[in-house]
């Protein structure tokens, strides 16, 4: 089953079939959402308009997790079966994982300073999206360094898995860590809940955001495999 | 028919003699290690030496395994004998083992020797000394493990060195900060065992899986 | 002579990235023979024998061992420690120093030579205590590449004769080299890499 559907001879015309539904899903969710969200949307009780951020960070942050979760999954694939789509999946993501981090960090930044008067604390949320965008960094560097693709997709799977294993030891450490020296956190736990009117545009955005993943990684595979004849 | 090969042991005393012979580059990691631990006391102000004296410590020794890491692959890549491992009838896990039990007694069971020197240096109280070198005790296999593992995925490239720090940095921060929250909790007056107890519990993990896996990484580099 | 395989390669084919070095090899190593591999530069010999060996994964064809017969390798790198005289080195292949020496003599090594550190030996004598590594790892399959580099016409002697005895002991070695091997017709057989 995962072999008939990975090999490349059946992926090709399946990603051909379904790019164009992640592209308009990416497109018009995007735009819709972004008017809604930062247009429509009421303003904030307590954050003002600033809280409107929140419509780029939050589905940045939920795809910098997401990445990573698919590039594990195809990090397995590829070590158990030497699924040649497996790899090209993990050749072309950590570049796209990298740059959604590097978005929730800076816009979280944005968002921080109004909120806390800050643009930086080492919170343990903020902490391990620094420490998975040095991860995903590190991955990057491996991919540049070893010539071989095929070879490359697998030392990078290897650091994906172990990665993968670590993300959670880091979340809890730093959590323990910063709580005891900074006494109370800085987020509030539960934390208001969100009008639906605010809600829906989110949800909209974080569809587009993982579209747009989907219809870039396989425009990148279909490359790969036209550029190597399978 | 008879056959020949490394034991375990065997190959740990091969290992062992051969990093005596290396002596004098063995050494180097040390003596970084006492160089960047001399700046800290000597730069801080007077009254932030013992608030900083762990993190300081931590991150040196951290950063000295790392180097001393380096040279773990990649001289027996280039010599050709990393092959005579692999074809070995013995399981490469286990070679894996040795070489690396090998190298914790030849470049870190050397730090721990220097510890209580450096206690002096940082005017390091000998109960907050003796749970810093535990906290590193037991940070160290997990350590070793984490960078093992890159210096196999990076063994033949040639910014080796440079990637093996990349990669095993940022997987360490939880080794680091367990083991400063041993320390910060028993300069604090609590108790330090659920800390404690995290880092044994991954020091067990790496050290019952780690050769596994760094082997594993290790037919990936050399492939 | 017809004896178990002790190895099969079938249609074994192998490239970098893109460029395929060589494919549809296939052929059956039985005990007592020698199979040398010629073939100008670049054509995958040295790759042949790490796939066979198993230290390099392929990606195309079989590689199949019968009955798990141990091999020695002996690649362009000796694999020896140059801070290590030739008897530490092989004390790692054989506990007791009497064998080891014995293993060195029939190479050729001179005596004087045995306890020296092995980056002050030359790069023929280094050659032959790898070679000696060889005879003590006791393996039934010798995987030889370019096994007479560095070496005087002496040892070049000796390690045919080595390679004579080891095919009629029941060994069988594949062995890479653009030299002529001088080998009884009977057990010397040719794999030409194009």
């Amino acid at each position: 089953m995962i072999r008939k559907f990975s090999s490349p001879k059946t992926f090709y015309p399946l990603a051909g079939k379904l790019m164009p539904w992640f592209f308009w899903t990416f497109a018009v969710l995007g735009l819709v959402g972004l008017y809604w969200g930062l247009v429509l949307a009421p303003v904030d009780a307590v954050q003002g308009q600033s809280y409107r951020i929140m419509y780029v960070h939050v589905p940045a942050a939920w795809m910098s997790m997401m990445i990573y979760t698919s590039m594990t999954a195809a990090a397995i694939t590829a070590l158990v079966w030497r699924t040649k789509v497996a790899e090209y999946w993990l050749l072309c993501s950590p570049g796209l994982g990298a740059s959604f981090t590097f978005i929730t960090l800076v816009t979280g930044s944005l968002w921080g300073k109004p909120m806390w008067g800050t643009y930086w604390v080492w919170d343990a949320r903020l902490t391990s999206e620094l420490v998975l965008l040095f991860i995903y960094f590190a991955i990057l560097a491996m991919k540049s360094a070893v010539p071989d693709r095929r070879k490359a997709a697998r030392v990078m799977a290897m650091i994906t898995v172990v990665g993968f294993v670590n993300i959670p030891i880091i979340k809890f450490s730093v959590d323990w860590w910063t709580t005891l020296h900074q006494g109370d956190s800085i987020f509030r736990k539960g934390g208001p809940s969100i009008a639906p009117a605010m809600l829906v545009p989110l949800f909209m955005m974080a569809l587009s955001f993982t579209s747009y993943y989907f219809w870039l990684v396989l425009k990148h595979i279909r490359t790969m495999i036209e550029r190597k004849p399978v | 028919m008879k056959v020949n090969g490394f034991s375990f042991r065997r190959y740990f005393f091969f290992c062992l003699r051969l990093l005596f012979r290396q002596r004098r580059e063995v050494a180097l990691p040390l003596f970084f290690f006492l160089l960047v631990s001399s700046l800290f006391p000597l730069s801080f102000a007077n009254h932030a030496v013992p608030l900083l004296a762990p993190a300081a410590l931590w991150i040196t020794a951290l950063l000295s395994i790392l180097l001393s890491l380096n040279n773990l692959f990649r001289e027996d890549v280039e010599d050709g004998f990393m092959e005579q491992l692999m074809v070995a009838p013995q399981p490469l896990g286990g070679l894996v083992a040795a070489k690396m039990l090998a190298h914790w007694v030849a470049y870190i069971l050397p730090m721990f020797v220097c510890l209580p020197l450096l206690g002096l240096w940082y005017n390091m109280p000998s109960d907050t000394l003796f749970v810093l070198s535990l906290s590193l005790l037991l940070g160290t296999p997990t350590l070793l493990v984490l960078g093992a593992l890159a210096a196999a995925l990076a063994a033949g490239l040639k910014q080796g060195g440079t990637l093996l720090i990349l990669i095993t940095l940022p997987l360490a921060t939880p080794i680091l900060l367990f083991g400063l929250t041993m320390v910060d909790m028993s300069q604090n007056g609590l108790s330090y065992a659920a800390a404690r107890d995290f880092l044994a519990a991954m020091a067990v993990v790496s050290i019952g899986i780690g050769p596994l896996v760094t082997a594993a990484s290790l037919r990936i580099g050399m492939d | 002579m017809t004896s178990q395989p002790l190895l099969t390669v079938e249609d074994l084919g192998h490239s970098y990235g893109a460029a395929e070095i060589f494919s549809a090899v296939s052929f059956v190593l039985a005990a007592g023979e020698i199979l040398q591999v010629t073939g100008r530069n670049g054509s995958g010999k040295t790759t042949l024998l790490r796939l066979i060996a198993g230290t390099k994964s392929h990606d195309s064809g079989t590689v199949i061992w019968h009955d798990d017969a141990n091999i020695a390798v002996l690649g362009h790198k000796n694999g020896i420690k140059g801070e290590l005289s030739p008897l530490e080195n092989l004390s790692l292949y054989a506990p007791d120093a009497k064998t080891c020496v014995e293993a060195l003599s029939r190479l050729g090594l001179e005596r004087a030579h045995h306890k020296k550190p092995c980056y002050m030996l030359s790069a023929g004598q280094q050659r032959k205590t790898a070679l000696a590594r060889v005879l003590l790892t006791g393996a039934a399959v010798w995987l030889l590449d370019e096994p007479f580099t560095a070496l005087d016409d002496k040892a070049h002697e000796t390690v045919t004769a080595l390679l004579t005895e080891h095919a009629r002991t029941g060994g069988a070695a594949v062995v890479a080299t653009h030299d002529r091997l001088d080998l009884d017709k009977k057990i010397l057989r040719e794999l030409v890499m194009s």
